[in-house]
């Protein structure tokens, strides 16, 4: 292939800008191990486009870098809770295991906790309500014998 | 921040990178990000994802710059370039994707691509908007404009050469 003519078909232009094709990269790649002169040019053209993309270049808003920093920050602290170096920072996982766990409602921890609290007060009532039951279940049964036994009693005395 | 890392060169910066150095995350980003944003803006269109483009992109450089290295670009920017805006085009491609506008080319501002690709005949200008800022391949390109996919692609070729042309005589 004519070096000239591979050059100044494009391709170069295409693989910078990422339009080439898989196998237009890769004959790219083999094409500049044997010609230099390849490397020397896609070197040209990327500086071209840079300088394109940095003459008009917008500064994103104050709180994009700060999101960045922010994560350089989480990253740093992960790294030094790695190495031991700084035992202040605690890592949350927010990507817990979804296939062992759900996530739910805040308001269902209201709900539950008023579910525990009202199924301890009415185990509470049943045990209380049962034990007065027997209580004058017994009374109950023991009146008819005492009625009895005083009838008895005055029966004798006459 | 210090001062003897404001200055560093992109050589020392990728190793500082791979080191993982905050101060040259930092940099990266002061260096970079402007020329970056201006790109995925042209590509979404709207600021909110093209901010969250950005982290996500920064938050990638970060974690993967050792790819750099063995991805075949000569400068850190042009590697970050493709990235930019591969991951702009995949935010598009699941918005056209979802609201079936696949062929909408109205999201993209008056930049410089913009400014050349007004400059190529009809087909070519079709061809190269569909690709570049739509991230189309080939043959969902044919497909559309009812092509075969060897046409499509002598067109975007046909398209290279005129960037070729254009780039030698405007930013060299």
């Amino acid at each position: 292939m004519d070096l000239k003519n591979y050059i100044s078909s494009g391709i170069i232009e295409s693989y910078v800008l990422g339009l080439a094709t898989p196998d237009e990269e890769r004959e790219l790649e083999k094409m500049r191990r044997l010609f230099p002169e390849i490397n020397t040019e896609i070197d040209a053209v990327e500086r071209s486009v840079e300088r394109l993309a940095f003459a008009e270049a917008v500064m994103p808003p104050m709180e994009t870098r700060s999101r960045v920093v922010q994560r350089i920050e989480w990253n740093e602290g992960y790294n030094n809770t790695k190495t031991g170096s700084n035992t202040n920072f605690y890592n949350i996982n927010l990507n817990g295991d979804h296939q062992n766990s759900i996530t739910v409602h805040k308001w269902w921890r209201i709900a539950f906790v008023s579910l525990v609290v009202l199924s301890k007060i009415f185990l509470f009532l049943a045990i209380l309500y049962y034990l007065k039951f027997k209580q004058i279940a017994e009374q109950a049964a023991q009146t008819p014998a005492k009625v009895e036994q005083q009838q008895v009693q005055q029966s004798s005395v006459r | 921040m210090q001062q003897d890392n404001v200055h560093i060169n992109e050589h020392e910066l990728v190793n500082q990178l791979l080191a993982g150095q905050p101060l040259a995350q930092q940099l990266a980003y002061d260096k970079y990000a402007a020329a970056l944003y201006s790109l995925v803006l042209q590509i979404v269109g709207d600021t909110d994802t093209a901010n969250n483009i950005i982290v996500n992109l920064f938050s990638y450089l970060f974690t993967h710059v050792q790819e750099f290295q063995s991805s075949g670009y000569n400068t850190l920017f042009s590697w970050l370039y493709r990235k930019a805006r591969e991951l702009a085009v995949n935010h598009s491609l699941s918005i056209t994707s979802n609201s079936s506008q696949a062929t909408s080319l109205t999201r993209q501002n008056l930049g410089a691509i913009q400014r050349f690709a007004s400059t190529l005949n009809e087909a070519e200008q079709l061809v190269f908007k569909l690709s570049y800022f739509n991230g189309l391949p080939l043959s969902a390109i044919a497909k559309l404009m009812g092509k075969e996919e060897k046409e499509i692609d002598l067109i975007l070729k046909s398209a290279m050469i005129n960037f070729r042309k254009y780039i030698s005589t405007h930013w060299i």
